[in-house]
């Protein structure tokens, strides 16, 4: 019988060797060359991050909050590295994004605010189809909200008191712990949340954190960071902040002379694109920071000031005193510091909110910027294919070498 | 005393023995699995769609919560509809290819019983919270084993049922189905933590791999080659090309394993292994298109079959599905497209565009051909048979379309800057309209299951037409 079947050896050995020439490929190769290296960054998590990271994976949280910052993402932080992963047993990266991503959510919100929102996120985020989690202990959203605070680090980075190098200030709450007050909270039961809620909420369902100087007091610790608070504006410090992300930057002198350039810099697009590397980067990380702010201020005001800054958004005809139009020429001459203020404290006299109260400060930075971006180039110049030229070039690719950039960049 | 006992332990065990040996009755048992595990399944997706509409639904039931509904709907729809519909119908193809009988009875019966319990396992573990929280890779290690022994045990019942065959050549189904059983406990055995572990971002690589091959190399090549076997059978027409057949049956091992990454495009995994994956998923139309053209052309004069023969239409609207998926899929994969409509709803509308539009209606199909073939009676009633069909098409085209939609609108919207959530207060009504299409979908399995359980343990039939009815020219005739 076995002498008269047509034999398959050879092509099932054939397909065989397929499948295995491809698993060598992408997934031995991978496993033996993919090896991120130990970020300086980065600390490994607390017991207390870990449990909290175990009932993010129970309760499926992953399904619906990815944890990867991407090139054409705005508000989501800085871009994730693979290093970022480093501690990851698991990775949680995601598939789908019914709720914002995650990478770096750590300080964004304060402890109080997460543990209300797992309550019930509707408290804070009307409109949120977020499942309540209110059946978790007080424990449980406690060290929850410790693996959540201990996320990316939205932006910012502190210098390391042992080697006096600027590293990610990675959960800046990492020695907070809200427990205490958050059940004394709940003991006033209902009432007593929704009048935290009320508070935290402040009219925009975004509450970041508030730029104080308890804030500033710990990412800044070491005595060689009092000096960036000694800078004149806190604009100085977030500027600061907000480009010491990059890896070229980690000397914070050096960011600090750049910082100091860069407020007063032009943001005007050259008529030819610069062919020096330095002076490239230098274009190309501001364009970066300003299509940071891009996202916000579609979001928060281009209701009234309009999609391309115009002054004509919808809710502009409601009102007694029009929205500014940033095309106008003296917006040009507006720094970095001015539209800093501009946006912090707001146009008294008219319906132009005190941003600060809802706004973090780095948030405010990137407003800044692209406002300080569009006002110079009278639109949104080469912001507009801004995600497709960022894509695929590794985060590096924007950092800026800074004695050159500071000398390269032409001054105001 | 004692005799007595012994005698009523071994009467029982022989009754047992036997009840496990009885012919065809793997197929069967699987047959029905399958369809109350697509009820199951489908309803889990249901409560979690409607969660996801109206979030205050149901709160303070952990194991309701959506995070939990959500894998288990996932699973139970994987591993338990569609896994055990396809094996219930390769467990009856192999042995008609191979013209002999299945290796054992037993061994298929008892791989039946340890499925379900897996699947019972899965959902209690996780509902309870127990997962790995990886996805399509939920099920806890000691499940992952009974699955890894499960998958071995299933190997081995398809392959001493192949190497006993009396026919001398293997048609091109066998091909497909004793590949898989070699392909996929391996793609199972680097998906799953507890055998290969890789920590950090390369867990995803390793994650996706799995997770994308569990499509490619169980469910497509369960469900192409049982529609390589059926089309074939029921329009008697003879398979239109053997060439197209080597060519798309070879083909989809070497694109369909290492289009896992595109599922990372915009994450920091290696460039070169996006690009494999890449150009690997658009390479994938060349497997996709010769056994969809090899299909159509075997259809070729017996379209108006469809009419009249109910698992035809299945096969036939899971191949159209198939077409519509493979199309999408290889364009969403390419960089520009997928950086646009990675991590929105259209995702997930594509995933049941190939689960349940593709080879959820194959599976149907094959438990409406296979089971009375394995219990030699007559389908219980055709007309629920149709309303199981339309429902499930209307159902499935409603939820691909809300989908779609809501994922154009999540794109655009953070396209544009806005926040997350405040896109979903904008695509919420959309998902009304799915929550409303998981309503049909599990309304005709209702019927489906109705209908199976009326057939295998009823012994009345309805006085319509029988469900394989010929073409009306041809009942004259």
């Amino acid at each position: 019988m076995s002498t008269n079947r047509t034999n398959y050896l050879y092509p099932s050995i054939g397909m065989g060797l397929i499948l295995a020439s491809i698993i060598f490929v992408v997934i031995l190769v991978p496993r033996w060359t993919f090896r991120p290296p130990k970020p300086d960054y980065l600390r490994d998590y607390t017991a207390q991050e870990l449990r909290g990271r175990e009932i993010y994976k129970r309760e499926g949280c992953w399904y619906c909050h990815s944890q990867v910052s991407r090139p054409q993402d705005w508000d989501h932080g800085p871009i994730s590295h693979s290093s970022d992963y480093y501690y990851d047993q698991y990775h949680l990266v995601g598939s789908e994004r019914s709720g914002p991503d995650l990478a770096n959510i750590g300080g964004k919100f304060p402890n109080e605010y997460h543990i209300l929102h797992h309550q019930n996120p509707r408290y804070v985020k009307p409109g949120s189809n977020m499942p309540r989690y209110d059946y978790l202990s007080m424990q449980e959203l406690v060290d929850l909200t410790a693996y959540l605070q201990s996320l990316g680090a939205y932006g910012t980075r502190a210098l390391d008191p042992k080697s006096g190098e600027m590293k990610y200030a990675k959960f800046v709450h990492s020695n907070y712990d809200g427990k205490d007050e958050v059940v004394a909270v709940w003991k006033d039961g209902v009432q007593g949340r929704e009048q935290l809620a009320k508070e935290l909420y402040n009219e925009h369902p975004e509450v970041p954190y508030k730029y104080t100087k308890e804030i500033e007091e710990l990412v800044y610790t070491t005595p060689k960071e009092k000096e960036l608070q000694n800078a004149k504006t806190p604009v100085n410090a977030m500027v600061k902040k907000v480009f010491a992300n990059e890896d070229e930057l980690a000397d914070a002198r050096k960011a600090d002379e750049f910082a100091k350039a860069w407020t007063e810099v032009s943001f005007k697009e050259p008529e030819v694109e610069p062919t020096d590397p330095v002076a490239l980067a230098s274009l190309q990380k501001i364009r970066q920071i300003a299509n940071q702010g891009r996202g916000l201020f579609n979001n928060e005001c281009s209701t009234c000031h309009g999609l391309a800054g115009d002054g004509m958004g919808w809710s502009a005809y409601s009102m007694t005193k029009r929205p500014a139009n940033f095309h106008e020429a003296k917006f040009a001459n507006y720094n970095t510091d001015t539209w800093f203020w501009r946006i912090s404290v707001g146009v008294p006299g008219t319906q132009m909110p005190v941003w600060e109260k809802t706004l973090g400060a780095d948030q405010r930075m990137y407003l800044a910027a692209y406002l300080k971006y569009i006002a110079q180039n009278g639109g949104l110049g080469k912001l507009a294919g801004m995600p497709a030229e960022q894509y695929g070039l590794p985060p590096s690719a924007y950092g800026i070498k800074t004695e050159a950039a500071a000398s390269a960049a032409p001054s105001k | 005393m004692d005799v007595s006992m012994e005698t009523a332990g071994s009467g029982m065990w022989s009754r047992f023995g036997a009840w496990l040996d009885e012919e065809h009755s793997a197929s069967k048992r699987f047959l029905v699995s399958g369809a109350i595990w697509a009820l199951a399944g489908t309803f889990f997706g249901l409560l979690a769609a409607l969660e996801y509409w109206l979030p205050d639904l149901v709160h303070n039931i952990p194991q309701l919560s959506f995070g939990r509904l959500r894998p288990t709907h996932v699973n139970a729809v994987a591993f338990g509809f569609l896994s055990m519909a396809n094996i219930g119908a390769i467990l009856y193809v192999v042995p008609e290819l191979c013209r002999t009988k299945l290796s054992s009875e037993r061994a298929a019966n008892i791989l039946m019983l340890a499925w379900n319990a897996v699947i019972i396992g899965m959902v209690l573990c996780l509902t309870n919270g127990i997962t790995e929280g990886r996805e399509y890779a939920e099920m806890p290690w000691f499940l992952d084993l009974a699955v890894m022994g499960a998958l071995i045990l299933y190997c081995w019942i398809v392959w001493s049922t192949i190497l006993n065959r009396q026919e001398k050549q293997l048609y091109v189904s066998l091909w497909y189905i004793a590949g898989t059983t070699m392909w996929f406990p391996i793609v199972y055995l680097i998906g799953n933590k507890v055998f290969f572990s890789v920590t950090g971002i390369g867990d995803a690589i390793a994650n996706w791999f799995y997770g994308h091959n569990i499509l490619g190399l169980w469910f497509t090549t369960n469900g192409i080659g049982l529609t390589y076997y059926f089309l074939p059978k029921i329009t008697k027409n003879p398979l239109y090309s053997h060439l197209l057949s080597i060519v798309g049956f070879s083909t989809i091992a070497m694109f369909y394993t290492p289009t896992g990454t595109h599922h990372l495009l915009q994450s920091p995994v290696p460039e070169w292994l996006k690009a494999v994956a890449v150009i690997s998923s658009i390479m994938l139309l060349v497997p996709v298109m010769s056994v969809l053209v090899n299909f159509w052309l075997t259809m070729k004069g017996k379209w108006g079959m469809m009419a009249g023969n109910l698992p035809l239409r299945f096969f036939i609207t899971g191949m159209w599905f198939y077409l519509l998926t493979c199309f999408t899929g290889p364009f969403q994969a390419t960089r520009w497209i997928n950086w646009y409509l990675h991590f929105t709803h259209w995702v997930v509308g594509h995933a049941h565009f190939a689960l349940l539009g593709t080879f959820g209606f194959v599976a149907w199909g094959a438990v409406y051909y296979v089971l009375p073939r394995v219990t030699g009676k007559q389908w219980y009633s055709r007309r629920l048979a149709t309303a199981h069909y339309w429902l499930s098409l209307v159902g499935t085209c409603i939820m691909i379309i809300a989908l779609t939609v809501a994922g154009l609108i999540q794109a655009a919207a953070w396209e544009q800057g806005e926040v997350v959530y405040r896109g979903v207060v904008m695509y919420q009504p959309f998902m009304a309209m799915r929550a409303l299409s998981g309503v049909l979908i599990v309304l005709g399995q209702v019927f489906f299951v109705y209908n199976v359980i009326k057939t295998v343990w009823g012994s009345e039939v309805l006085a319509e037409e029988p469900l394989e009815a010929p073409l009306p020219s041809q009942a004259q005739a």
